[in-house]
């Protein structure tokens, strides 16, 4: 029941040329299926070294931004996935750390320009920072939320929730008893 | 029963025609409008029944809700269903707004539209199917027949609509008279 | 490009209450008289914050999220989660599923390609195409509701295999749902595809170099239309797709027109696919392995072609700690296609060419969104 070796995703020689010294072995393959990649983690400060080297060979497709945030290290995580339409679909994935006090990282937009937009998503889910970027703002949680980055680990969206349309239960709650029509058990303690 | 009630609770010209044509806004509102091109289209053509969808909200009768609906589209809504004219209804389908659904603990869904809107008719489901999209217009025809609805409407005189009706009529003949000589 | 505001250049918004939306998103546009200058997309009128959500949930209740996030065709993003959860299982699931999976989703890539004739024959006011497509997809929803259980929203392909097993008919019922779907096709092709009103209309629209599409983000049948033979299918064979033969549809211009005729090609293409898959399943297997309940760490990335591009989740785990119990995921990503389409193609296109409110809705619908997918 082992996952087999379905996808053969070789090191690209021609990647590994033009990168930077300190990159040069750091290329790995991980994942399975169509999960295959190759991963390479660097520097936030190296991330307009590398995407300019990466596109040129060959690797043309972006396809989104990731972020993961780990607050017992304090580190927002981001990974790029990009794949090449010539090296028929294989997937790179570049991975940076941030310091998750002050998130700042240059933009990719001048490179990929679907970066742009889910730079914005990163904005206004998680308060990463963009350096030239000139459109963060909330775009999709634009009258839906106010508060803090809703998808960071240390907001509780679901107590939120319970204490503004539920009265802090979580069963029993008053809006089922409303959709009931009245009728709700008499027990006398109850109250809304 | 207070007097409006008891005048609202006849059945009259006004009632029957207006049950007859139906005029929905066309605002697909999230999941629950994938079920409605199979009763507007091929097997149950709700036309038959005088429904139809109508581009602008001016000249709508019934603010369908077809599923979730979040603080934005709230605003949209409220706003659509002032730009309706009376007499106007409400419906809405999906469990989403009726009570929470399956996005009890979303920060972005409203739980209950029925705090915000005055509503006619609830179709359950998730979804509901095409038969029950249309056993919910059927509803609806019945409610306006009986003259059951929740949403405040002029009240008119007995006989005034169709007073309101032979005064036009006789305006336009004098008119057309005048016109042609 | 600079853009002068004269007195002329006004700036519309066409809001989620219009007949020519794709859905509820909305618009903002910036108008000299009857040409469009610049678009802007305002999204979020359907945000429900399912990444948030799914953190605090077991993953097959997930799954069960996960197919409502893009309502036109949800099999594939349930095809995406389970690549990505199986991934970091570590299984692959048996035979027999592969092959059904393939069915199921081929079937839910014609449900969606027909629903895509709704939404674009219908402002252009070609409604008789559009009651033609709608009574094809009937027979298609019943096929559904026979074998899954379900109409719209399946939760037939689980991780680890599919969910419950096939009836005993289920080679005689699916044939027959073809034989009764292929003359319908038909009759659109000849009836509307090769209409000389649509033809005028939609040639010459949109025009999208294989270049820039490629650059902007483009996937699926937007970017087939330009040229480019880059299908997920057979690129990376994952479930049965290896074993099968089958073509790439593509166009040669890359203008509104050859995006249509692809898809159409791709419907045709799909029942190629269905009779093939169903001819070589195995009737006899398991059709499911049973998973443990705790998610052991490791991360997946699933990728699908989807009916309108590539759909990606990306599922990471951490060992149990204070944010994430054993059997909830600790983060879970969607990217769908429509954000790359409705953003940079739709500005890139509607800047380099002379396109008024009337092409609008032909412009929009060949791009085939689904507004979910920004804002899931």
């Amino acid at each position: 029941m082992k996952l087999e070796v379905d996808q053969i995703v070789d090191l690209d020689k021609k990647l590994i040329e033009k990168l930077p010294e300190e990159y040069k072995d750091k290329v790995v393959i991980k994942g399975s299926g169509t999960g295959k990649r190759l991963e390479i983690e660097i520097d936030p400060l190296d991330l307009c070294k590398v995407l300019p080297v990466v596109k040129e060979t060959g690797y043309d497709h972006f396809l989104g931004i990731t972020v993961i945030d780990h607050p017992d290290e304090n580190v927002f995580e981001l990974v790029y996935l990009i794949s090449s339409t010539k090296r028929s679909g294989a997937l790179l994935v570049i991975r940076t750390k941030l310091n998750r006090d002050n998130p700042v990282i240059d933009t990719a937009s001048f490179i990929y320009p679907l970066a742009y937009y889910q730079e914005i998503e990163a904005y206004e889910f998680f308060g990463i920072k963009f350096n030239n970027h000139d459109g963060l703002k909330l775009w999709i949680l634009e009258d839906n939320w106010r508060g803090p980055p809703p998808l960071r680990k240390d907001v509780d969206t679901r107590k939120i929730v319970l204490d503004l349309y539920y009265g802090g239960k979580r069963y029993e709650r008053p809006v089922q008893w409303r959709s009931l029509g009245g009728l709700r058990n008499t027990n006398g303690d109850q109250n809304e | 029963m207070t007097d409006s009630a008891k005048r609202r609770k006849r059945t009259g010209f006004a009632e029957w025609v207006r049950s007859r044509s139906i005029w929905m806004i066309h605002y697909c509102t999230a999941c629950g409008a994938i079920e409605l091109p199979p009763n507007m289209m091929a097997p149950l053509d709700i036309e038959r029944w005088g429904v139809m969808p109508a581009p602008s909200p001016r000249q709508a009768d019934v603010l369908v809700v077809m599923g979730y609906v979040t603080k934005k589209t709230l605003k949209v809504l409220m706003r659509l269903y002032h730009q309706m004219p009376e007499p106007r209804y409400v419906m809405v389908g999906c469990n989403c707004p009726a009570t929470g659904g399956l996005y009890w603990d979303s920060y972005s869904t409203i739980k209950a539209i029925d705090e915000f809107l005055p509503v006619d008719i609830w179709v359950p489901g998730c979804m509901p199917r095409a038969e029950d999209w249309l056993q919910g217009f059927l509803r609806l025809r019945q409610k306006i027949l009986e003259g059951r609805i929740k949403s405040p409407r002029p009240i008119e005189e007995p006989g005034e609509l169709e007073e309101m009706i032979y005064r036009e009529v006789k305006l336009r003949e004098k008119a057309m008279i005048e016109a042609r000589g | 490009m600079v853009i002068r505001m004269s007195k002329r250049v006004i700036s519309i918004f066409l809001g989620p209450q219009h007949p020519g939306a794709p859905g509820n998103v909305a618009f903002k546009l910036l108008v000299d008289g009857e040409r469009v200058l610049d678009i802007e997309l305002v999204p979020g009128f359907l945000h429900r914050g399912f990444e948030k959500m799914m953190e605090y949930r077991r993953w097959d209740m997930d799954l069960v999220m996960s197919a409502r996030i893009c309502v036109e065709d949800p099999d594939h993003v349930e095809l995406a989660f389970t690549h990505a959860l199986e991934q970091i299982y570590g299984i692959e699931p048996p035979e027999k599923a592969k092959y059904v999976r393939v069915v199921v989703a081929e079937f839910s890539r014609l449900a969606s390609h027909l629903l895509w004739m709704m939404h674009f024959a219908g402002p252009i006011a070609a409604r008789y195409a559009t009651s033609w497509a709608i009574a094809a997809r009937e027979e298609i929803l019943k096929w559904f509701d026979y074998v899954t259980g379900h109409r719209i929203y399946h939760h037939y392909i689980f991780p680890g295999g599919i969910r419950w097993d096939i009836p005993s008919d289920f080679k005689e019922r699916t044939l027959k749902v073809l034989k009764h779907i292929e003359p319908l096709i038909r009759d659109l092709e000849k009836g509307f595809f090769k209409h000389p009103i649509f033809v005028k209309r939609a040639r010459d629209l949109g025009r999208l170099k294989p270049g820039d599409a490629i650059r902007l983000g483009a996937t699926g049948p937007v970017l087939r239309g330009s040229g480019v033979k880059h299908d997920l299918r057979k690129l990376l064979k994952y479930d049965a797709y290896g074993e099968i033969d089958f073509e790439i549809a593509h166009g040669e211009y890359g203008d509104a027109y050859d995006r249509a005729m692809v898809r159409l090609k791709e419907m045709y293409i799909s029942m190629e696919i269905i009779k093939q898959a169903i001819s070589k399943m195995p009737i006899d297997g398991p059709y499911r392995w049973r998973l443990q309940p705790a998610i052991p760490a490791g991360e997946g990335i699933g990728r699908v072609e989807s009916a309108r591009g590539e759909f990606i989740a990306h599922i990471i785990n951490k060992p149990p700690n204070k944010f994430s119990g054993p059997l909830t995921p600790y983060r879970v990503k969607f990217r769908g296609p429509t954000m790359a389409h409705l953003t940079t193609v739709l500005k890139h296109i509607v800047r380099n060419e002379e396109i008024t409110i009337a092409d609008l809705p032909v412009l929009i619908g060949s791009l085939d969104p689904c507004p979910p997918d920004i804002d899931r």
